[in-house]
């Protein structure tokens, strides 16, 4: 997946951000390069649903035995 | 995987309250402020003269006049700057003035900080791929990352 960041800067002056294809650290890297880009300071920030599912589904495969694993990849 | 963040620009204090509060009254009620987020005073005297007010900037504070009314800006200790009005301004009208120089005010940061985000962006490495400005009149930039 390509990598993107998504920027929304508002008429209120707040500015939305959201990266697209990042691992979590790449995420977190972008935090500091966008405030400094951007003059702003953090005041909210949260994983997206489909971090959080594919943090859970990464979690899931690592407590699962291997050989049960074996069987569903065999399947 | 994705990262959602909110962002304020140093500009505007990152205070819950966005709108404005009426403060106690001032000088034993011969003048009122009203508080607002706004920190740049420099930002601030540009949207002022964009308004149409006369500005004078010292190191305490902003004097403006819209026709023949005085409005003061003073900055508060918690870094932000208020207005202050004479008594005899109706507190509407007041109110009135500091939303539409709030809403000046932003609309300059807003274009302040697209306009640095596309002069910084390459040196971090991000490609411009598409930008537009929605019916909300949010500016909605998205960047390629490269390697």
């Amino acid at each position: 997946m390509e990598k993107k960041i998504r920027l929304e800067i508002t008429a209120t002056g707040e500015i939305r951000a959201k990266t697209i294809g990042m691992n979590d650290e790449e995420c977190l890297d972008y935090v500091e390069i966008l405030e400094s880009l951007l003059d702003a300071e953090t005041v909210d920030s949260k994983y997206t649903e489909e971090f959080l599912l594919a943090q859970q589904l990464q979690y899931q495969e690592e407590q699962t035995p291997v050989e049960q694993q074996m069987e569903v990849k065999g399947d | 995987m994705s990262l959602s963040l909110t962002l304020i620009p140093i500009a505007i204090a990152a205070s819950s309250v966005v709108s404005y509060a009426l403060q106690d009254k001032i000088e034993e009620g011969i003048y009122y402020k009203i508080d607002t987020n706004l920190k740049d005073e420099n930002i601030l005297t540009e949207a002022l003269k964009n308004r149409g007010c006369n500005v004078s900037l010292d190191k305490r504070q902003i004097e403006s006049t819209l026709g023949n009314v005085e409005i003061v800006f003073q900055r508060q200790e918690d870094d932000t700057i208020s207005a202050v009005f004479h008594k005899d301004i109706p507190l509407k009208d007041a109110e009135e003035f500091v939303k539409n120089t709030h809403e000046e005010y932003t609309r300059i940061v807003q274009q302040k900080t697209y306009h640095k985000l596309v002069e910084r962006a390459k040196n971090e490495g991000l490609i411009l791929e598409s930008e537009k400005r929605n019916e909300e009149d949010t500016i909605v930039l998205t960047f390629q990352v490269g390697e």
